[in-house]
């Protein structure tokens, strides 16, 4: 792969910034950007650009709202934690097989409401149909949770968990 | 540290750790390893540790779904870029559009997590926003065309070539060089020259 400097990345972040180069055109360049801070805030500036250009009149919210404390549990676990979780679910949950161990207290919104939960326990109700797999995060650490179990239990033991999916 | 187990629903039944559903693979690893490069690509566009984190998710889930269809090992990281810079620009337009989201109503916000830097969101405001709008009247009609065509109209860079009958390579050296001074208008205003 050719190796690029910032003199040959410049001429070309216009083009980035137009959408008209993408990476698989010209992973070299991409690849330089990925790893120098001055192309990278000269891109920034192109797409600011980029972004002044497009801009309308503001429209009504488009946003997804993020809600706290829509779904929670209440699963005794003394640690805590500081891990984030992200998953796709559909509109709404499966019935339990059989009575829980554990109290568990389940509100799930529509699909594509994210959510965010600070709870120091995140639990992903078994056997939803079309579920994802879930990223979760704790400090410099990314799992991939496979939420294919009869039902799963995500945990830590340091400050309060958030949620989101 | 972080474990996840499986939560049996039956009552009597222990939480067993030898029923991890955690999947070790080098999606994670490579997560895992480039977590916060992907973070300060990010955080040079949105403002607030919240919406990174926010963008960062998104981003990690676009890196398990497409990823095999990254067919060269070294257009990785450049591929993880552009997954990163796009959602960001998706955030920010997103954003944009929302009452209140951007521009000086944003400007005069202080929050906690805050980064703190100049990522492009906090440079949103309505003012610059405007300056530049205005400062495409002062290109050249010939670039000026070019870019309201690509922008306004949604043209790619063949269409252009035909609607004006010009070659697609003059449409791009309009295009170059009309950003190009468009973001040297920027700079300037950013340095306080303007």
């Amino acid at each position: 792969m050719t190796t690029f400097s910032c003199a040959d990345a410049e001429p070309l972040l216009p083009l980035v910034a137009d959408g008209a180069l993408r990476a698989e055109d010209d992973p070299a360049l991409f690849d330089h950007l990925a790893a120098c801070p001055r192309c990278q805030d000269s891109l920034a500036r192109h797409d600011l650009v980029s972004l002044a250009l497009t801009r309308t009149a503001p429209l009504p919210a488009a946003r997804p709202r993020i809600i706290r404390h829509r779904w929670w549990l209440a699963v005794p676990v003394a640690a805590a934690a500081a891990l984030a979780v992200s998953v796709a679910l559909p509109a709404s949950p499966p019935a339990p097989q059989a009575a829980p161990a554990v109290a568990v207290k389940t509100t799930i919104p529509p699909a594509q409401e994210p959510v965010i939960i600070e709870r120091d326990v995140a639990a992903i109700p078994a056997g939803v149909p079309g579920k994802r797999m879930m990223l979760v995060r704790r400090g410099d650490q990314v799992l991939l949770v496979d939420p294919a179990a009869p039902a799963a239990e995500v945990r830590t033991d340091a400050v309060p968990a958030s949620v989101r999916y | 540290m972080a474990t996840a187990v499986a939560l049996p629903w039956h009552a009597g039944h222990a939480v067993s750790e030898a029923a991890l559903p955690v999947t070790a693979d080098p999606v994670s690893d490579l997560l895992t390893r480039e977590g916060d490069t992907l973070r300060r690509v990010i955080g040079r566009y949105v403002r607030h540790e919240h919406a990174v984190d926010e963008i960062f998710q998104e981003v990690s889930l676009k890196v398990l779904r497409r990823i095999d269809s990254v067919r060269d090992p070294q257009a990785l990281r450049g591929w993880l870029f552009q997954l990163a810079r796009n959602a960001a620009l998706d955030w920010l337009r997103a954003s944009d559009r929302r009452p209140g989201g951007s521009g000086e109503a944003l400007e005069a916000q202080g929050a906690i997590g805050d980064l703190g830097r100049n990522p492009v969101e906090h440079l949103m405001t309505d003012e610059r926003m405007s300056a530049i709008r205005r400062a495409l009247d002062d290109l050249p009609a010939s670039q000026r065309e070019v870019i309201r065509l690509r922008i306004d109209e949604g043209l790619d860079h063949e269409g252009i070539a035909a609607r004006l009958n010009i070659s697609r390579q003059a449409v791009e050296v309009r295009l170059c060089r009309g950003r190009a001074a468009l973001k040297e208008r920027l700079d300037a205003i950013l340095s306080g020259d303007l």
